[in-house]
């Protein structure tokens, strides 16, 4: 617990430095190189397009990402061993939106800014299904905030489940880093503030 | 440049990009070329020790132009009958496609393709699937991301 002080302070310390009054709404588009997002095939590099709606007041974050995603993400991400049977079911062989909806922390000291969330994930399935167990998601980001535009980085880590989240949150709290950042998806986007 | 005054912009794209991501017609102009995804089965009696340093390679042969792509795997999944060995060819053009494929064993004994399904139909294709794109006898309705099944016993 001790550990989490310092952390705690700083944002504390960091969100008093941001004027009270300060709300932003923005959009934004995003790349994400098509390896890094592990496609089953070494030769498909496509990259993943994300839109990208948001909202902050003080350090309060609120986001909205919905990341195009090819086929073959889909099936590998809906394909799953039933625990009852053992048996693999077989997953959807569709494109999708993996829509993102976060709640977190941001904090904008222009031109820099810093953000952090988690949230629950929701695979919209070509054709008209939605696809719920695509578990939750945690997302850490940096930037540039120049005026109405900006420029970050983001990496974002999907968890099967809550549980496997906070597990991986109560590592860092203990140091290890690993589990929250290890697999990490880069993703670049480009923001416009309103 | 006074942005704010572009926040009414804002609530309207909010809705449009609501609306676009569930929207088929944005997902097909995200992904226009066509793909095509191959699931090799093979038969594993009782349990994957079979797939273990086994592998299949699938050869999508471009019969317009004369070119090829080969893409091999090891297995992925087991669902109790066969192992599974799944790769996705992307961004093909509208030409006429042949596609074969060769699954090698633990022991690196070689078979040739065998049966190939078209899985919407579930019918025989035979050996050696020639089709052109967009090949709309499949899941997809647009035909540009289909998937075939190739069978080995």
């Amino acid at each position: 617990m001790k550990k989490l002080l310092v952390p705690l302070a700083a944002i504390l310390l960091l969100a008093l430095a941001v004027p009270a009054a300060f709300s932003e709404a923005e959009l934004g588009i995003g790349l994400t190189p098509g390896q890094v997002a592990n496609p089953p095939d070494l030769n498909n590099v496509d990259p993943i397009l994300n839109f990208h709606v948001g909202w902050n007041w003080t350090i309060l974050y609120l986001s909205w990402d919905a990341y195009a995603m090819p086929d073959y993400w889909v099936y590998n991400n809906t394909t799953y061993v039933d625990p009852s049977s053992g048996y693999t079911v077989q997953g959807y062989y569709v494109p999708g939106f993996l829509n993102m909806f976060d709640i977190g922390a941001k904090i904008v000291l222009k031109p820099f800014m810093v953000y952090a969330e988690v949230g629950t994930n929701m695979l919209y399935l070509r054709g008209g299904a939605n696809y719920g167990k695509v578990g939750v998601n945690a997302r850490l980001g940096a930037g540039l905030h120049f005026g109405f535009w900006g420029i970050n980085l983001s990496g974002t880590q999907v968890f099967a489940s809550t549980q496997d989240l906070s597990a991986a949150i109560h590592q860092a709290s203990h140091g290890n880093w690993s589990d929250l950042t290890q697999g990490m998806v880069p993703t670049l986007n480009f923001v416009i503030y309103f | 440049m006074k942005m704010r005054k572009l926040l009414p912009f804002v609530l309207l794209a909010v809705g449009a990009l609501f609306l676009l991501s569930g929207c088929d017609a944005m997902l097909d102009a995200i992904f226009p070329s066509n793909q095509i995804s191959v699931d090799v089965w093979v038969t594993a009696y009782t349990h994957t020790d079979y797939a273990v340093g086994a592998y299949v390679s699938v050869t999508l042969h471009d019969n317009t132009s004369g070119t090829s792509k080969t893409a091999t795997t090891t297995w992925q999944s087991y669902d109790g009958y066969y192992v599974h060995y799944r790769v996705s060819f992307t961004k093909l053009k509208d030409d006429n496609f042949s596609l074969t494929s060769t699954y090698v064993d633990y022991l690196g004994y070689t078979t040739s393709t065998f049966y190939i399904y078209d899985p919407s139909g579930y019918g025989y294709v035979g050996n050696g699937l020639n089709f052109t794109m967009p090949y709309s006898n499949s899941g997809d309705s647009t035909g540009h991301s289909i998937t075939v099944v190739q069978y080995f016993p």
